[in-house]
């Protein structure tokens, strides 16, 4: 594709600045789920957006790399859209939307439906990297339970769940446990992605921009997610299909379509949503275009 | 059970704030099942020496020698902060004043409750709800307010609570600092009864902190009299209060309203 722009170097942040990130990923790698301290920079988005995640890109893109950003499931959002011809213009890396085709996929809330594969990478922008913050709001105290691995805290939240709600109601950045040893923030994916952590054959690398923290999980890591003997982890479920392509199995948002109590529950995953439905009607290439917008 | 050697064995414990001493200079032996007070006026050095005892604070100088449940005697001021911790979880238990302090104030009761066991990896959602439950029941506290939080309670239930969070995982050590003090008369009464009838039941030892000379006498099996740091005086409770001998035991002794 195009080649980066004059005066910036490529990836635009500076050689030293990857090198630090890329030891803090290494250092991540090297012990799953725990959260590396690391010097968040400016980049050219506010914090929340996305800096950490974008940070971990910038620090792993190659002009080789082809990139994909997914905002809640979907390539179309303007965060997706803004950050992916970010890419494409301080990297001149080519970008695609088709999840089998990128070696780096930027998410945001969602893990995209289509298995990820050996060689690829998933990054996960993270606005809260500690998953024990709301019941123990001191850093010296959390990172203190970390280094004994004294976890019972993170149950006492899924036991007030149950108590208040007769289930676990936590449904989005559900906590886990990584490799049998680190509690670890999911980012606020729902519970329904959890499963696909476990030992998924992807490097997954997770940056929070605002809190300056870098963790990862090696490909083929165990992910468990915690539960109650008598109340085990459970994933949402849906027991509609997509209104848009019919496939079942995956992930649905709901879209108002009236203001008369009016929805329709689609795809979060747009990528996935296209393909299905191409793959039912192949002649009908431009209604997919339709859809998706 | 052999009880050849004490629970907590105490030789020269001190603990400085600066170059000003808290307290210094202490001896004591706790034996399993015995209830020791610690009195003296504010200032007096009482809640430093159990910040000390209970490794709450960093000791400066002295040793605490601790026999675990499985006999083994251990320095406190050797064993590792995991090991200390993992004391806490499995044989320690440490009542607040302030019961804001000990509990989380936005947990329910149940949660309160079930968190010491949770951390001891109790897994099972149903019988950690039906200890919770016992515990609550034990206390006196109505048990259909297992899902309601502490901050919803009267100061005598929070405290009521706070030692059923203490006492849920059977421990054999609780250390106490001021536990009745802030409760009006009546419920002072009722919690003095019920830690007398635990301590009965379960063989705990507890080392309680208080000013007050009326809760030494009912609870306590033996007193220890602190005054600018030191021990003064210390002896069974009965002796240490019907026969003073330090001019400063005598002094709080005497200045004890009589109705």
């Amino acid at each position: 594709m195009s080649t980066s722009l004059a005066g910036y170097n490529i990836g635009y942040l500076d050689e030293q600045t990857k090198r630090m990130i890329r030891r803090a990923l290494l250092k991540g790698v090297a012990i799953p789920g725990f959260q590396v301290p690391f010097a968040s920079r400016e980049v050219p988005m506010p914090r929340g957006w996305g800096t950490g995640g974008v940070q971990v890109t910038a620090a792993i893109i190659g002009t080789g790399d082809v990139l994909k950003v997914i905002d809640q499931g979907a390539d179309d959002t303007t965060n997706a859209v803004s950050i992916r011809s970010f890419f494409a213009a301080v990297a001149g890396v080519r970008t695609t939307t088709h999840t089998d085709e990128a070696t780096i996929i930027q998410t945001r809330h969602r893990i995209p439906e289509t298995p990820l594969a050996a060689g690829q990478t998933i990054v996960y922008q993270v606005p809260g990297p500690e998953p024990l913050r709301f019941l123990e709001p001191r850093e010296t105290e959390t990172r203190r339970l970390h280094a004994l691995a004294d976890y019972g805290l993170m149950y006492v939240k899924l036991y007030e769940d149950i108590a208040k709600f007769g289930h676990i109601a936590t449904t989005y950045d559900y906590p886990v446990m990584v490799a049998g040893r680190y509690l670890m923030a999911p980012s606020p994916i729902p519970s329904f992605d959890n499963p696909k952590m476990h030992r998924s054959p992807a490097l997954q690398l997770f940056g929070a921009g605002r809190e300056k923290r870098i963790y990862a999980v090696p490909p083929y890591t165990d992910v468990q997610s915690l539960g109650f003997e008598d109340y085990p982890f459970e994933p949402q479920r849906f027991s509609q299909p997509c209104a848009i392509c019919g496939s079942v199995g995956g992930y649905l948002d709901e879209v108002i379509t009236d203001d008369a109590g009016g929805a329709m529950f689609v795809c979060s995953d747009t990528d996935h949503c296209e393909r299905v439905s191409a793959a039912a009607a192949p002649d009908t290439d431009t209604d997919t275009e339709e859809v998706s917008a | 059970m052999s009880d050849a050697r004490p629970l907590l064995e105490v030789r020269g414990v001190g603990h400085r704030y600066g170059d000003r001493y808290g307290c210094r200079d202490v001896d004591l032996d706790l034996w399993p099942g015995e209830v020791l007070a610690v009195v003296g006026e504010s200032g007096s050095g009482k809640t430093t020496l159990l910040g000390a005892l209970s490794q709450r604070l960093s000791r400066t100088e002295g040793n605490v020698r601790y026999r675990l449940a499985d006999d083994t005697v251990v320095d406190l001021a050797e064993l590792s902060e995991s090991a200390v911790r993992s004391l806490w979880r499995t044989e320690w238990g440490f009542v607040h004043q302030n019961p804001a302090d000990g509990l989380r104030m936005h947990v329910s009761a149940g949660g309160n409750v079930g968190e010491p066991l949770m951390a001891t990896g109790w897994r099972h959602y149903g019988r950690i709800r039906a200890a919770a439950a016992q515990w609550l029941e034990r206390v006196e506290i109505p048990v259909d307010r297992i899902d309601d939080t502490p901050a919803t309670f009267s100061g005598g239930m929070r405290q009521r609570l706070q030692i059923a969070r203490n006492l849920v995982i059977s421990p054999r050590l609780v250390f106490m600092d001021e536990p009745t003090s802030g409760l009006d008369v009546s419920v002072q009464a009722r919690l003095l009864d019920l830690i007398r009838s635990l301590v009965a039941e379960l063989g705990l030892a507890i080392i309680i902190v208080t000013h007050d000379l009326g809760v030494a006498r009912l609870i306590s099996h033996r007193t220890l009299v602190m005054k600018d740091g030191r021990v003064v005086e210390s002896g069974l409770t009965d002796r240490v209060l019907d026969d003073p001998q330090a001019a400063y035991t005598q002094l709080l002794v005497s200045s004890i309203l009589q109705g």
